[in-house]
């Protein structure tokens, strides 16, 4: 069998590992790179990135993505020939890892996307050197000394006040099976402190037992409930202060997201309120058995009390999609570097607010975009080194990017130090394309202006930014998204582009439809089938519209008379010969929708309606399409339910129109 | 019942080595995802053969099985080293520690089960 097929269920993890991997190879090389300095550490990196690119050719080799076990396998050999001592000698440089590591994304990117897989045959002959001998990746000294990385570190707890603590663990059975192993106790020290070393040793008999030597914190005391755990230790060494764990790398790009333990005890403990409130319900049901029928204002309070806890529940699940936008300005990062090497420019990276969050969905569509903008500023928008001395300003320039959460939304900002934009020589481009400006445009102006499609980019098309999406795309793109973009930009001094993001984001696949001259979305899970029905088959029954579906009945709501819409520009009326009809609700017992037309199959991001002023029945929420229109999204729950009591209420009045409802955009 | 101890820092990677292994038979796997993780996992539970990766952090496959070859407990049981590294050296070091198989990665999923059965048997 075909390794892809042997082990075809594994490609999910195959690929969020990957993920991972490289991203742990990007932190690494821009680490090595900027502080490359400190040689224990650049050799506990070199270690790193050497065994990142093991486990990638590993895995690569076992599904049979030969492309990327080839390089992989290529940048490993280049790196022993480089670092033949274990460490990367001053000066180096690490520009072939970079480039590999780039490579291997868009390897893996390829066979995510099923394309062809890619040609690596150029890069892996360039990169080929004399063979090297065989690096001693020596493994550090057992029990007993400190490693020179250990040492350093013990040397930085103590110099900050930390107090070193000793600690021993015996697992056991029970223990492990509990949870309790080793690796727990490693989290959980690193939580409290910086673990400097572990070392097991042997007991009699099969038992071992672990001594961690940590650096604690001031205030930072190990509890005694651990004891029970297997820990023991002694009163602490002396001093003060503290610090935390080594990140774990988040994934990237994947339809994987990772949650931590704390979100899914929440989310365990709101369906455990469900569970109770529908106990109560049962006991409920079961007394009113007993003769005497159902208390209807406990039945009203247990409701309610599930409406709510349902939507926690709702909004807790919908949090564990968010992920920190950390990892996507790490990406980020490592572009910069890319474009700032090629353009010639020194550019320094800062970061804030890495640890905040945002949907994962929206933080990989807005990828791109934020791409887009950094490329920019590292092309246009910072100055070569000798022009930014001759203006007085470091030669190196310097790109923020920061992210800070307030209430639903989320603010990235992404400023550069650089020339800004000069307002005078837009306006005069775009005179020159025709467009009508202002004198002086401001700095909203001037973003509609650059965000007018073919502005800017085809005039300075160059390597980097030239990739083909605009300003325009990039804004339509964080729109379509329910973000949006501003600008602020001082000539001489630099530009800040912000980006706004709701922090939760739901997408359906909706099915357009034409309603009285209106543009209205059904979500695709809420239809059962779309039909289309002559007018002469509709028949009236105790003034009940329906037609003849599957052998059964289907009540018939007309949605334009529903909704009381005028028809819009003679597209249509009663008196239409067929028309389409959205069968909704339940197999057992269907509604029709009429509708006038269809108008095609949408991906849509729904903005849920919450203002209780724009409630309207068979209304739930709102969405932008891309060209800017608002359009309406049907409930069609809520509609279902509406017909059965409007055919309720017309049965029994015998065909007089009960209330109405309004609805449309103005 | 025959269990089988699987060391790798990688989870994709063990579940490529367990899945490769299931067709051995009446087989139980446990796992370990560091060296520290798996000595542990060796004085817990009852093991008659290991699966190690030396690359990983911390606590390098090697030191491991010098670890394990110093306990009476464990000098006997059998470690396959799975590895990515094909040169002799490294060959010769993990023979010299005391590894019992050495075999690299990738492997074809079918070539895995035999040889470590053939191990199995001989013990």
């Amino acid at each position: 069998m075909e390794p892809g097929q042997f082990f075809g269920g594994l490609m999910d993890d195959y690929f969020a590992e990957c993920d991972e991997h490289l991203a742990s190879l990007r932190r690494l090389l821009m680490e090595l790179e900027q502080d490359g300095a400190a040689r224990p550490f650049a050799e506990e990196r070199v270690r790193g990135i050497f065994r990142a690119l093991h486990t990638l050719k590993g895995l690569s080799g076992m599904v049979g993505f030969a492309e990327s076990e080839a390089v992989a396998h290529a940048l490993e050999a280049w790196l022993r020939g480089a670092a033949p001592e274990g460490f990367v000698p001053p000066g180096a440089s690490l520009d072939v890892l970079f480039e590999g590591t780039a490579l291997l994304e868009r390897c893996l990117h390829a066979r995510r996307a099923d394309a062809a897989p890619l040609e690596v045959e150029a890069f892996v002959s360039r990169i080929r050197r004399a063979p090297p001998r065989p690096a001693g990746v020596a493994p550090a000294p057992a029990a007993g000394g400190l490693s020179a990385a250990e040492a350093l570190r013990l040397e930085a707890a103590l110099a900050r006040g930390d107090r070193v603590q000793e600690l021993e663990f015996v697992p056991t059975p029970e223990g492990v099976a509990r949870g309790v192993g080793v690796e727990a106790v490693r989290g959980r020290l690193s939580e409290r402190g910086e673990i400097l070393q572990v070392v097991p040793r042997v007991l009699p008999g099969r038992g071992v037992a672990f001594r961690f030597v940590v650096a604690l914190a001031e205030g930072r005391d190990l509890p005694d409930a651990w004891r029970a755990d297997g820990l023991s230790w002694e009163a602490p060494r002396a001093g003060p202060r503290e610090e935390a764990a080594a990140p774990v790398p988040g994934a990237a790009a994947s339809n994987v997201v990772r949650v931590g333990l704390p979100r899914l005890d929440e989310l365990l403990r709101m369906v455990g309120e469900l569970v109770i409130s529908r106990s109560r319900l049962d006991d409920l049901l079961r007394g009113s058995w007993n003769g005497g029928g159902v208390p209807l204002d406990a039945l009203e309070e247990i409701n309610a009390g599930m409406e709510r806890q349902l939507r926690d529940l709702r909004e807790g699940v919908m949090r564990v999609r968010l992920v920190a936008v950390g990892e996507a300005f790490e990406r980020m990062r490592f572009v910069v570097r890319d474009v700032a090497v090629g353009a010639g420019k020194e550019v320094r990276v800062e970061m804030r607010g890495q640890d905040t969050e945002l949907d994962k969905l929206v933080v990989e569509r807005m990828l791109e975009p934020l791409l887009h903008l950094v490329r920019n500023a590292v092309s246009h928008g910072i100055e070569l080194p000798a022009e930014r001395e001759a203006a007085g300003k470091p030669r190196q320039g310097r790109l923020l990017l920061a992210a800070s959460a307030a209430g639903e939304r989320v603010r990235i900002e992404v400023a550069d130090d650089g020339r800004g934009i000069d307002p005078g020589a837009v306006a005069a481009r775009a005179r020159a394309q025709g467009l009508a400006v202002a004198d002086a445009p401001d700095d909203a102006a001037l973003l509609e202006i650059l965000c007018t499609p073919g502005f800017s980019t085809r005039e300075v098309a160059d390597l980097a930014s030239g990739r083909g999406i605009g300003m325009d795309v990039v804004r339509s793109t964080l729109r379509a998204l329910g973000g949006e973009l501003s600008m602020a930009s001082e000539a001489g001094r630099g530009t800040r582009f912000a980006v706004e993001l709701p922090l939760t984001l739901m997408i359906v696949d909706a099915l357009l439809v034409r309603i009285g001259g209106q543009t209205m979305a059904v979500p695709q899970p809420a239809l059962l089938e779309v039909i289309q029905v002559e007018a002469d088959e509709v028949v009236t029954l105790e003034n009940n519209e329906v037609v003849r579906y599957r052998g059964k009945v289907l009540p018939l709501l007309r949605l334009r008379r529903l909704f009381a819409l005028e028809d819009g520009g003679g597209e249509g009326s009663g008196a239409r010969a067929s028309f389409p009809v959205l069968v909704v609700g339940s197999e057992a017992q269907p509604t029709g929708l009429a509708v006038d037309r269809l108008a095609g199959l949408r991906e849509i991001v729904v903005r849920p309606l919450a203002d209780p002023l724009v409630s309207v029945p068979g209304i739930a929420a709102a969405t932008e399409l891309g060209d800017g229109r608002v359009c309406l999204i049907l409930d069609a729950a809520a509609l279902v339910q509406l017909g059965h009591r409007l055919r309720e209420a017309a049965a029994v009045s015998g065909g007089a129109s009960s209330s109405r409802p309004t609805a449309g955009v103005a | 019942m025959t269990n089988i101890l699987v060391v790798d820092d990688s989870a994709t990677m063990r579940r490529m080595v367990m899945a490769a292994l299931r067709g051995l038979g009446d087989v139980g796997f446990h796992e370990a995802q560091s060296g520290l993780e798996a000595i542990e996992r060796l004085s817990v539970h009852p093991v008659d053969l290991v699966l190690l990766d030396l690359n990983m952090p911390d606590m390098h496959g090697l030191e491991v099985l010098r670890f394990l070859r110093a306990h009476r407990a464990f000098e006997k049981l059998p470690v396959v080293v799975l590895t990515t590294r094909g040169d002799e050296e490294s060959r010769a070091a993990a023979l010299g520690e005391g590894a019992t198989l050495y075999l690299t990665k990738p492997f074809a999923p079918g070539d895995l089960a035999p040889r470590v059965r053939e191990l199995l048997e001989r013990g």
